[in-house]
């Protein structure tokens, strides 16, 4: 069919009145002034508009503006490509959104730079939109100056072009006025789009960088703050907590061929289905889970122990009788031994023997039996005569396949059924721990995107600002290790001179630690500690049904025991094996580390302010009146390796020129020396020191019921709620609290400070923290944890091992956190390579804007000789 | 005259025609006065080859970093969109350079540890960039050359457009026109300026008129006849020309929106090929004075390293890493993108070289006979 508009100019051409009715149509082209709030919408219906450009381009009937326009669209398709792509590569979510973020503000900053660095100056000084937009008759929107040979002109009304002549200052005697201010607009427009391609190039990805990199932060508060609620959300939620989460439709397809394929037959080597059914492992628990798998695997696809049968071990007696007469060991002897172990008559005989040699075994292992029956027929110098022959015989591993191919079952529909069934149990476990990994990894986990490694960029950045370095400090610690401890205090002893100076830097770091411990408070611990019970119990259950013990137990574990203060009692015994337990004492710990990583810079500054008025030295004094070995010829030195190795390493525990400097000093010394650091003042004295407060303040009647109060509290739950009676009675809390914890107390009142915003007792944590410091560190080991410490092991069968030598455990590890040194050099890396790009960049940019704006101050000048050419400039 | 003749006949002819043109067009370079006079009246179609392209090329670059620029900062009259489009090369090798430089300029000033992480990283985003720019080009000749092929239609003939110069003001032209009056007379007249573009580029305005061959005996519409033929509207056609013109836009404006979309996804390509991990090597390359290599050997040696790179950083784009250190993600995404180039490049050209205007025509041709029984009625 021909179209409308084929028919109808047809008919008008041919029967019609052919003059009347072919005319042009009235132009309906107008300026867009689109006022910002429209600004989204219009992008929307444009991009809407582009996109149907490239629809009637595949149809071949785009025109030049739509074809045009269709640049626009697959620019935004690569670039979002590449956005995709390099998401991919990105490790965290945080570098992922990033890249996003890199996309949208080159279109951004594409768009704005000619809009805000040329045009808006223009406009402001002559009235001139150089960036103004129209759309023409047939709807196509286009710039006004694009083509500055074609100008529509008469979309413009003469107001507009009066007004526009005014701003610039065009005289109003000039010939042609109209003409001249036109002129001078299509001038400025033609240098202001000259200026916009010489600038462009440098400006976008300047500006680029410089938006993503302010954005940055802000965007990574976002996300966090999303991260944190949409994990609490599913948590709530509780669909986590719902049984029947499938495993990836891939890990099912290849599982459910694995079981088709060796249906019928016998499943020899475990290690497939092992890894099949581990679908979810993490590198971190994967080879304990993958054992407790094979040994309950092991179990359901071995012939039950009744299932025993004569033939087998007759087959068995016959081959082991031949080879090990072949290898000189008498008939009668092996005929004997089979006899005994009750292997030619009752099988109950036999297994009952095997379970004396191994009272804790459950299960019957043939292999194992037969290596005892060896070695129990072969004494041990005969083995070494045979052994050679008895291998090139029957070989060990012949052996053991003999028997393992006989303690096998055929894989039958029952067994894949059962084994269907854990694969599902395993897969829901999975799957609910990966709800409770991305809560936990909102939160607490070694990756960028935790709240942890957020905070601690936080904390890092603010001891940087808080104490004053200037960049080329910073600069300077960051490239030469030996340096960064040296500027460090220096810059330390400077503050600790100035009060006011001293406790606004002290205070400013500690907000942004408490921020911190806020969110991984004990409630934070206690949620994870429940969900944490509640998915293993959970599976425990499950597993235990379908007869997986060990993955059940390993999953499961013994619960902890806590004491009212929070300390697990039973740690050593429940960590066995256990699942659950791993990731809760993993989940402290990791807190643990970065609290004690973030308070040992606090210490520090406390320390020095301690040394520097003096407060230390009679700490020192106190100190040595309650260890008497202190009362030596020595002790000077003792105090004074203290300081000196305080100020040069900064707490460095690890490190092993302080042990050394320990040594000389003995370990009674060190150990004293710790306390003292750690705040941790004999009881007595501070007893003593108490009672002297709680006199002071109050009257002769109210000092004895304190002090009762106190002492009465302190002798039957401990010092720490002694000092509670007497704070609940409203004595000075600077006071006790420099009683508790030793610090100065202009340190203590900023640390109040700093926590009210937060509702945190920073001082009680960090009294808590030192404490557990001084028990399993300081008492425990004379060197403190080590550089290169190992995490302690844990294996399946009990014991947590602790690695010999250089090893400290787990704890020691997370007590002792990040040393000061490499926290300060890293922080100061980031943050000077941050500052060089920012300055360099920063600056360039300020330099381009500037000369840019400066630049269009010259644009539209028509020498005074043109202006009033009598022709004006037709 | 059978098919195969009239192509073979225009090919001929084409190239005497070619032959002839890039005489001349060197000729016009070389200064040779009488060519340039000729050459200066009219626009003109160029050859298609490499050295017209190379010729453009330098007069591009050349205008852009000097002419244009100086009389689009003096707001001269003379500055059109033409100029202003050309610009457009500037902020787009700029942008690539200064994109490097943000990734790479301070890397030096780095402590050695993260000097060596930001300098991998750059590099990559370095090449990342360049490979963008060279995908994005060559991957247009993954579809022009194809239709090219089956429908002889060069989407990117060049022709050399003739722009007569508007004088700046009336005072001036009666001024201007006596002095180039004068100039004609020796035949120098400077009131010309050349552009270049190629002759579909617009397809609301093609240059078809460039392609009539208008002299004398010459087969007036040769090329029409050509594509007619090759893409099955017959021989012999009365009006090869007009038969051919809608199909020829057709096909242009098909190509270019395949050209558009699958160009930057080619780029994208570039860029992931650009950050693969085996770029790494060609930091480890020494100076030719370590090496104690000659130069030739030296840079032989590294061109072999670079195709090694190469190579190895197509692999690992395909596959998303090295055997064992595999990126699930990079490795769907990556395909994913190639995927998307490919198939938009394959079906954007069969839907350009397509000819539906075979059953349009006959069925528009049926309807517009007027018949007693297909009357047509208004409205």
């Amino acid at each position: 069919m021909a179209s409308l508009i084929e028919l109808t100019l047809n008919n008008r051409l041919t029967q019609l009145d052919t003059t009347k009715n072919v005319k042009p149509d009235k132009p309906k082209g107008h300026l867009v002034d689109t006022p910002l709030y429209k600004v989204p919408f219009e992008y929307v219906g444009d991009l809407a508009k582009d996109t149907y450009g490239v629809v009637k381009g595949l149809r071949g009937k785009a025109n030049d503006h739509e074809l045009g326009k269709q640049n626009d669209i697959g620019m935004k398709l690569g670039s979002l490509a590449i956005a995709a792509y390099l998401m991919s590569f990105r490790p965290s979510n945080i570098t992922k959104l990033m890249e996003v973020v890199g996309v949208g503000s080159f279109f951004t900053s594409m768009a704005l730079w000619p809009k805000l660095a040329i045009a808006l100056p223009l406009k402001m000084r002559t009235g001139v939109d150089i960036q103004q937009k129209y759309v023409d008759s047939y709807g196509r929107k286009k710039y006004f100056y694009q083509d500055p040979q074609y100008l529509a002109w008469d979309l413009y009304s003469k107001e507009q072009i009066d007004k526009m002549g005014e701003k610039m200052g065009v005289p109003y005697d000039v010939p042609n006025r109209d003409e001249v201010i036109k002129e001078k607009a299509r001038k400025m427009a033609v240098q202001g789009n000259t200026l916009w391609m010489a600038t462009a190039g440098f400006a976008t990805p300047i500006a680029t960088g410089l938006i993503c990199s302010g954005l940055e932060p802000i965007v990574e508060d976002l996300r966090q703050k999303y991260a944190l609620k949409h994990s609490q959300r599913i948590m709530d939620s509780q669909a986590w907590f719902n049984a029947s989460m499938a495993a990836p439709k891939a890990k099912v397809k290849e599982f459910d061929s694995y079981i088709t394929e060796t249906m019928g037959s016998k499943i020899k080597d475990t290690k497939k289905l092992v890894s099949l059914l581990n679908w979810g492992r993490s590198q971190h628990i994967s080879p304990l889970m993958d054992k407790s798998i094979e040994k309950d695997l092991e179990k359901l696809l071995s012939n039950a122990q009744n299932n025993v049968d004569l033939q087998y071990i007759e087959d068995l007696y016959n081959k082991f009788s031949s080879t090990l007469a072949k290898a000189g060991i008498s008939k009668s002897k092996i005929e004997e031994y089979f006899k005994n172990a009750g292997l030619f008559g009752e099988q109950k005989t036999f297994i009952v023997r095997y379970q004396a040699l191994k009272p804790n075994s459950e299960a019957l292992d043939l292999a194992d039996a037969t290596k005892e029956i060896l070695d129990e027929l072969i004494d041990k110098k005969a083995k070494k005569a045979t052994a050679v022959s008895l291998k090139s015989e029957i070989g060990k591993d012949s052996i053991e396949n003999f028997v393992k191919d006989f303690n096998r079952k055929i894989l039958d529909e029952e067994t894949a059924d059962k084994l269907k069934k854990v694969f599902n149990e395993l897969s829901n476990y999975f799957n609910r721990e990966g709800k409770l990994v991305q809560w936990e990894n909102a939160r607490n986990a070694n990756s960028a995107d935790s709240m942890r490694a957020h905070s601690w960029k936080k904390v890092t950045n603010e001891i940087f600002s808080a104490m004053g370095f200037s960049s080329k400090e910073i600069e300077e610690m960051s490239l030469e290790g030996s340096k960064t401890m040296k500027i460090f205090d220096d810059k330390v002893q400077e503050l600790v001179q100035n009060p006011t100076r001293y406790q606004k830097a002290v205070k400013r770091i500690a907000q942004k630690i408490a921020e911190f411990d806020a969110v991984t408070g004990s409630e934070t611990r206690a949620q994870y500690r429940d969900y944490v019970d509640r998915l293993c119990d959970l599976s425990q259950k499950s597993l235990k049904e379908l007869g997986f013990d060990t993955t059940s137990s390993y999953i499961g574990g013994r619960p902890f025991i806590y004491n009212d203060n929070g300390v697990i009692l039973n740690k050593m015994e429940a960590l066995s094996g256990s699942l659950r337990n791993l990731k809760k004492v993993n989940f402290d710990e990791a807190i643990l580390s970065e609290r004690a990583s973030m308070y040992r810079i606090l210490q520090i500054l406390d320390l020095n302010k301690r040394i520097a008025d003096g407060t230390l030295e009679g700490q020192f004094n106190v100190i040595s009146k309650e260890f008497p070995a202190l009362f030596n010829p020595n002790f000077v030195a003792v105090e004074d390796t203290a300081k000196r190795t305080i100020s040069k390493y900064g707490l460095n525990m690890h490190e092993a020129k302080l042990n050394k400097g320990m040594e000389k000093v003995g370990q009674n010394a060190y150990k004293t020396v710790m306390r003292l650091l750690y705040g941790h003042l004999p009881e007595r004295y501070i007893k003593d020191a108490t009672l002297d407060l709680i006199s002071k303040s109050t009257s002769g009647e109210e000092t004895i019921k304190y002090a009762n109060g106190f002492l009465k509290a302190a002798q039957e739950k401990g010092i720490e709620a002694g000092y509670k009676v007497i704070t609940d009675a409203g004595f000075d809390k600077i006071e006790i609290s420099r009683l508790r914890t030793g610090m100065h107390p202009e340190t203590i009142e900023a640390l109040f400070d700093a926590g009210k915003k937060s509702g945190v007792d920073l001082v009680d944590n960090m009294k808590v923290y030192m404490q557990t410091f001084i028990e399993n560190v300081v008492n425990t080991r004379q060197d403190g944890a080590l550089r290169n410490h190992n995490l302690c092991g844990y294996d399946l069968t009990g014991s947590m091992k602790e690695l010999a030598g250089s090893a400290s455990n787990s704890l020691k590890n997370a007590l002792v956190g990040i040393y000061p040194d490499k926290l300060l050099r890293d922080a100061a890396n980031e943050i000077s390579n941050r500052g060089k790009w920012l300055r360099k960049f920063g600056l360039g940019g300020a330099a381009l804007l500037t000369g840019t704006v400066l630049a269009t101050m010259f644009f539209g000048h028509l020498p005074k000789k043109e202006m009033y050419m009598k022709d004006g400039n037709k | 005259m059978s098919k195969i003749s009239a192509i073979t006949s225009f090919k001929q002819n084409n190239t005497k025609v070619a032959e002839t043109q890039t005489k001349s067009n060197s000729a016009y370079y070389h200064d040779e006065e009488r060519a340039k006079r000729e050459e200066l009246k009219e626009s003109k179609i160029l050859p298609d080859t490499f050295k017209t392209k190379f010729n453009i090329a330098t007069h591009k670059v050349a205008n852009t970093l000097s002419v244009y620029p100086t009389k689009g900062f003096a707001g001269d009259k003379n500055s059109n969109f033409y100029e202003f489009l050309t610009m457009g090369m500037f902020p787009y090798v700029t942008g690539g350079l200064t994109f490097i430089a943000l990734f790479n300029g301070i890397t030096k000033h780095f402590s050695p540890k993260y000097a060596e992480k930001a300098g991998k990283y750059g590099l990559g985003m370095a090449l990342g960039v360049i490979f963008y720019g060279i995908a994005k080009e060559v991957s247009k000749k993954l579809i022009s050359v194809p239709v090219k092929m089956k429908t002889g239609i060069n989407m990117d003939e060049p022709y050399r457009k003739v722009i007569d110069l508007i004088p700046r003001n009336c005072e001036e032209a009666t001024k201007e026109q006596e002095r180039q009056e004068k100039l004609k007379a020796e035949g120098k007249e400077d009131n010309k300026a050349f552009e270049y573009h190629t002759t579909f580029e617009s397809v609301d305005f093609p240059r078809m008129d460039l392609y009539y061959k208008t002299g004398k005996g010459e087969n007036r519409n040769e090329y029409f006849d050509m594509i007619a033929e090759k893409n099955g509207f017959g021989t012999n056609l009365p009006d090869s020309d007009q038969e051919v013109k809608p199909f020829i836009k057709e096909v242009v404006t098909k190509a270019r929106t395949a050209q558009t979309l699958s160009q930057y996804l080619w780029a994208a390509v570039g860029l992931g090929i650009g950050v693969q991990k085996p770029w790494g090597k060609l930091l480890n390359i020494k100076t030719p004075k370590y090496t104690g290599d000659s130069v030739f050997k030296y840079i032989g040696k590294n061109i072999k390293t670079f195709g090694a790179c190469f190579k190895d950083s197509c692999v690992e784009f395909f596959n998303g890493g090295v055997k064992g250190a595999i990126n699930p993600k990079a490795k769907v995404a990556g395909r994913a993108i190639l995927g998307l180039a490919v198939l938009t490049t394959v079906l954007g050209t069969l839907n350009a070289v397509r000819n539906p205007y075979m059953n349009r025509q006959k069925s528009t041709d049926n309807n517009n006979v007027f018949t007693n029984n297909n009357k047509v009625q208004e409205g």
